[in-house]
C-alpha cells in the first residue's frame, strides 16, 4: 500500500501536465487578425500633379464635351490655354453681287452696309462664370475672287460686354486679284479682360470693275468675296471668379474597405496649387450603400469626414502650399464600403492675384502625404482547419 | 542516396536535442553513465553502453502565447478580442526554442584501483530559432513608437561527433575529482543571424537598415555562389563525403565530496569548450531600404490599379538587401553550451535506501541561458532498482521529473523524463507554456 501511494505521488505531475482541451486545434481556429490596434502611420508620398492639361485630355475623351473643347479651347506652344474662334463676317457670291449692281457695265462702288459677326457663342458665358480673357488678338482677312484688284473701305469695330473700339488699318484697303489677304491684325490692350463678343464692319464699301462676273477666271473656282475673322485669347481667371459646386457626386468611388474594420483614418498632406483658384471644401458626405437602384440614397450619418478647409490658390511662378488634414471616422462600429460620396465645394479666384492666364501646366500636386489609421485593421482570413 | 542521407539527417535534427545534463544521474545508484553529469562520479565496476538517447526541448514561450480560447473557439493573439497587454505580456523580449539530442553510440568504463576510466563516442545535434517580441508589437499595436530594433532574429543548427575520455580518482574516502576531455568533430552547422534590423516606421518614412550573416558548414552539401557572387538556394550535394567540417575541444570537470556519512555533495562544469568551424559557405547581406511613399503617382496608375507596382519596386529593393553576398574563407569559433551543476544528496540514516536531495543547474547558451533548482526524492532499495522523483522551479516556471533504473541480470535499463506543468495542445506534444522537457533512455551492460 505504501508503494502504491508513492507511485500515485510520482505520477500526479503527469496528470497535471496533460493536454488542455481548450487548445484543441484539430477542428481549426479563428484566424481573423486585427492589426495595428493603436495606430499605424504610412507614408503615401506624392500623387499627381493633376494638371489642367491632364483634365482636358480626360474631358476630350468624353463625347460632346470633347468636341466642344476641341472647337474652342486650344493649347499653345507655351502651354497656355487659349480660346480660338474663326468665322465669317460677310461673304457674297460674285453672281449675286452683280445682280445687286444698278449698272454692271460700268465700274462702280458697291456698299454692303454694316456687317457683323458674333464670336464664339460660349465665350459670352465666360463672363457669367467670372472667367476672363487675356492677350486677346484679332485678325481679319478678305478674299477677292476677281482677276482684278479691288479697293475697299470700312469702319471696323470690336465690341465686348464692357467696351467697343475701332480696329486699325481697314479704313482703306486693297484686295489683290484672286487672293486672300490679311486686312487687320490687332492685339487688344491688356486691360481688356472680357472677351470680344462681336465684330462689326460698318459701311463696308468695295470699288468693283465693270461686269465683275466676266473677270472671274471660271465658274468652278472661288466665287466669293469673303471677310473672315480669327479671334484668340488666353483663358484667365478673373478676380470675380466664383463657382459653387454643390452635391457633386464622385461617381467612380468604389472602395471596398468595409472588410478591414477601420475606425478612423487621418490623411495628412501638403497640397501644392498652381491654379489661381481658392478651393473651399464645405462638406463631404457618404451615402449608405443602396440595396437596389430604385432605393433612395440616404446619408450615412455615422461616417464623419472632417472636411471644412480651404485650399489657397497660386500660380506657376508662386505656387501655394496648403497643409491639409482630412479625417474620416465611424462614430460607431467601423467604416463601411464607400460606394457613393458627395461633396459640396466652391471655387473662387485667389484674392490679389488679378487676372491670371491659365496654363495646361497648372494644377494640384499632392506632396508629402501620409495616412494614419487608428483602431486597427481587420484582415479577414479563411479560418484554418 | 546522398539526398536520402540529407533528408534523414534533417528529420533527425527535426526531433532532436540536448544541452542540459541528466541531473537525476546523481541520485540513481545503478546508473552507470553518471560521469556525464559529474566526471568525478565513479562506478564500482566496468560497464558497456550502446545507444543511450537524450532528447531535450526548451522554449521560453509556448503555444498559449499565440492561441487564446474565447468562448467555444480558439483565436490568435492578433484577434481583436485579445488585448495587447495580454498578448504581448505572454511574449519575452527575445523568444526562442531549442531542441537538442545526444545519442551515445558507445560508452565503456573500467576501474583501475582508485581510478575510473571512461571512453565514449557519441553524436550530438541541436537546432534553435529565436525572434524578437518587437515583430508582434508592431503587428498588434502599430507604429506608435516609430523606431524598432528587430535584430536578434536567428536560426541555427549544429551537429557534431563527440569522442571523450574520462578519468576520475578518489583522493580520499571523502573526496573524488574527475575530468573528461572531449574531441569534437563538426559535421555540419547552419546559422542565420539577423544581426541588425533597425526599422523606422514614421508617417514620413519607412526605413529598414539590415545586416545579416549566414554560415553554413557541411560535409554533405554546399552552395555554389552565383556568377555575381551571391548565395542562392542552389543547394547541391558534394561529390564525396568529406570530414570534418569543424573541430574542437571541450572538458568536463567535477568534484564529489562526502563530508559526513550519508551526505554527498557534487559540483561539476560540463562542456566547457568550443568548435572551430571551417570548410563552409558563408554570406553577408546588408543594406538600407527606404520608402518615403509613392513617387508622383499618376492618375493613370490609380485608375489602372497600378498603385501596387511602386510597392512592388520597394519590396524588390528590400529583398535585394537580404541577398547574401558570398564571403570567402570565413571561420568561426563557437562555444558549445556549458552546464554548471550542483547537487546534494542525503541518505536517511534510518533507511539508507531513501535519500533526499537538491540540484541546481545553470546552462550557458548564447541568448538562451537557463537555470533551475529541484528538490529530489530518491529510492534505491535494491541493486536492481532505483527510482527518483523531483520537482522544482526554473527560469520557465515549475518543473517536475521522474527516473527509473532497473536491472535484469547484468543489463540495466534507465529511463528519465522531465517536464513542466503547462500542458500541451491535444493530440500533439506542442507545449502551451514556456517549458523545459527532457527524455533520457538507455541500456548498459555491467562487465
Amino acid at each position: 500500500m505504501k508503494h502504491f501511494r508513492f507511485c500515485l505521488l510520482l505520477f500526479l505531475p503527469l496528470a497535471l501536465a496533460c493536454s488542455r482541451k481548450a487548445y484543441d486545434v484539430s477542428d481549426g481556429f479563428n484566424t481573423d487578425l486585427t492589426l495595428f490596434e493603436n495606430e499605424i502611420s504610412v507614408p503615401v508620398g506624392s500623387v499627381g500633379p493633376f494638371t489642367l492639361g491632364l483634365i482636358m485630355d480626360k474631358l476630350s475623351q468624353i463625347e460632346g464635351i470633347g468636341s466642344l473643347l476641341a472647337d474652342y479651347l486650344k493649347t499653345g506652344k507655351d502651354d497656355a490655354l487659349y480660346l480660338e474662334d474663326t468665322g465669317n463676317i460677310f461673304s457674297i457670291n460674285v453672281y449675286e453681287l452683280e445682280k445687286q449692281l444698278p449698272d454692271a457695265d460700268t465700274a462702280t462702288s458697291w456698299n454692303a452696309g454694316n456687317r457683323s459677326a458674333y464670336i464664339g457663342g460660349i465665350f459670352s458665358l465666360l463672363g457669367f462664370l467670372g472667367l476672363k480673357v487675356a492677350n486677346q488678338h484679332l485678325e481679319i482677312t478678305a478674299s477677292n475672287p476677281l482677276r482684278a484688284s479691288v479697293q475697299g473701305s470700312c469702319s471696323p469695330t470690336y465690341i465686348s460686354q464692357d467696351y467697343s473700339a475701332p480696329i486699325d488699318g481697314m479704313d482703306n484697303f486693297s484686295l489683290p486679284k484672286r487672293n486672300t489677304v490679311e486686312l487687320a491684325s490687332q492685339t487688344l490692350p491688356d486691360h481688356l479682360s472680357s472677351p470680344v463678343m462681336s465684330l462689326e464692319l460698318a459701311n463696308l464699301t468695295l470699288s468693283l470693275p465693270a461686269n465683275p462676273v466676266s473677270t472671274i477666271y471660271d465658274n468652278t473656282g472661288n466665287l466669293l468675296f469673303s471677310f473672315d475673322y480669327k479671334y484668340t485669347a488666353s483663358l484667365a481667371i478673373g478676380e470675380e471668379f466664383t463657382l459653387p459646386l454643390e452635391d457633386i457626386s464622385l461617381g467612380d468611388v468604389n472602395l471596398a474597405i468595409g472588410q478591414f474594420g477601420l475606425k478612423q483614418c487621418q490623411l495628412s498632406l501638403e497640397l501644392e496649387n498652381t491654379l489661381p483658384l481658392q478651393v473651399k471644401i464645405n462638406d463631404i458626405v457618404v451615402y449608405q450603400p443602396k440595396a437596389s437602384e430604385n432605393e433612395e440614397a440616404v446619408v450615412d450619418e455615422n461616417i464623419v469626414i472632417a472636411s471644412d478647409f480651404t485650399i489657397a490658390g497660386g500660380s506657376l511662378e508662386h505656387p501655394s502650399t496648403t497643409q491639409l488634414n482630412v479625417g474620416i471616422e465611424a462614430l460607431e462600429g467601423t467604416i463601411p464600403d464607400l460606394r457613393e460620396v458627395h461633396l459640396n465645394l466652391s471655387l473662387a479666384a485667389q484674392p490679389d492675384l488679378g487676372v491670371v492666364a491659365l496654363s495646361t501646366k497648372q494644377g494640384l500636386y499632392v506632396k508629402n502625404a501620409s495616412a494614419k489609421l487608428s483602431g486597427g485593421i481587420t484582415i479577414p482570413i479563411k479560418n484554418a482547419e | 542516396m546522398k539526398k536520402t542521407i540529407i533528408l534523414l539527417t534533417a528529420l533527425l535534427l527535426a526531433v532532436s536535442a540536448r544541452s542540459q545534463s541528466f541531473q537525476q544521474a546523481f541520485f540513481l545508484d545503478g546508473y552507470r553513465l553518471g560521469y556525464r553529469y559529474n566526471p568525478a562520479l565513479q562506478n564500482q565496476d566496468g560497464f558497456l553502453s550502446v545507444g543511450q538517447w537524450e532528447n531535450q526541448n526548451r522554449n521560453n514561450f509556448g503555444a498559449a502565447s499565440f492561441l487564446y480560447p474565447r468562448g467555444d473557439e480558439l483565436v490568435t493573439g492578433l484577434h481583436s478580442s485579445v488585448s495587447a497587454q495580454e498578448f504581448l505580456g505572454n511574449l519575452k523580449d527575445d523568444n526562442y526554442f531549442n531542441n537538442s539530442i545526444s545519442f551515445n553510440l558507445v560508452s565503456y568504463g573500467w576501474r583501475k584501483e582508485k581510478a575510473y576510466h571512461t571512453l565514449e563516442a557519441g553524436f550530438r545535434a541541436s537546432y534553435s530559432a529565436s525572434f524578437p517580441k518587437e515583430i508582434f508589437t508592431i503587428l498588434k499595436l502599430g507604429t506608435g513608437e516609430s523606431h524598432y530594433d528587430l535584430g536578434g532574429l536567428s536560426l541555427g543548427e549544429k551537429a557534431f561527433v563527440e569522442l571523450a575520455y574520462g578519468y576520475s580518482r578518489k583522493l580520499s574516502d571523502y573526496i573524488s575529482v574527475g575530468a573528461r576531455a572531449k574531441l569534437l568533430v563538426g559535421l555540419e552547422a547552419l546559422s542565420y543571424r539577423l544581426t541588425r534590423l533597425d526599422l523606422t516606421l514614421s508617417e514620413s518614412i519607412y526605413e529598414a537598415r539590415l545586416e545579416a550573416d549566414l554560415d553554413l558548414t557541411s560535409s554533405l552539401y554546399k552552395i555554389t555562389p552565383t556568377k555575381d557572387g551571391y548565395l542562392g538556394l542552389n543547394l547541391s550535394s558534394k561529390d564525396r563525403w568529406r570530414l570534418p567540417s569543424g573541430g574542437g575541444l571541450a572538458v568536463d570537470l567535477g568534484v564529489v565530496a562526502t563530508p559526513v556519512e550519508g551526505l554527498t555533495l557534487s559540483a561539476s562544469i560540463v562542456d566547457l569548450g568550443g568548435i572551430f568551424w571551417y570548410y563552409g559557405n558563408a554570406g553577408k547581406s546588408q543594406g538600407t531600404t527606404t520608402f518615403t511613399g509613392m513617387d508622383n503617382l499618376s492618375m493613370e496608375e490609380i485608375q489602372e490599379g497600378k498603385i501596387g507596382n511602386q510597392f512592388q519596386d520597394e519590396l524588390d529593393a528590400l529583398l535585394a538587401s537580404l541577398k547574401l553576398k558570398s564571403v570567402n574563407n570565413r571561420t568561426l569559433l563557437e562555444a558549445i553550451p556549458f552546464n554548471v551543476n550542483l547537487a546534494a544528496k542525503y541518505q536517511l540514516p534510518f533507511y539508507r535506501a531513501l535519500a533526499l536531495g537538491a540540484t541546481g543547474n545553470y546552462v550557458s547558451m548564447k541568448g538562451m541561458n537557463y537555470w533551475e533548482a529541484r528538490g529530489v526524492l530518491a529510492w534505491n532499495p535494491w541493486n536492481w532498482l532505483g527510482v527518483t522523483a523531483n520537482a522544482g522551479s526554473g527560469e520557465h516556471g515549475a518543473v517536475w521529473g521522474a527516473a527509473l533504473n532497473v536491472a535484469f541480470k547484468k543489463f540495466r535499463l534507465t529511463a528519465a523524463y522531465c517536464d513542466g506543468f503547462g500542458g500541451t495542445i491535444p493530440y500533439t506534444s506542442t507545449p502551451l507554456k514556456a517549458n523545459n522537457k527532457m527524455l533520457t533512455i538507455g541500456l548498459t551492460y555491467d562487465l
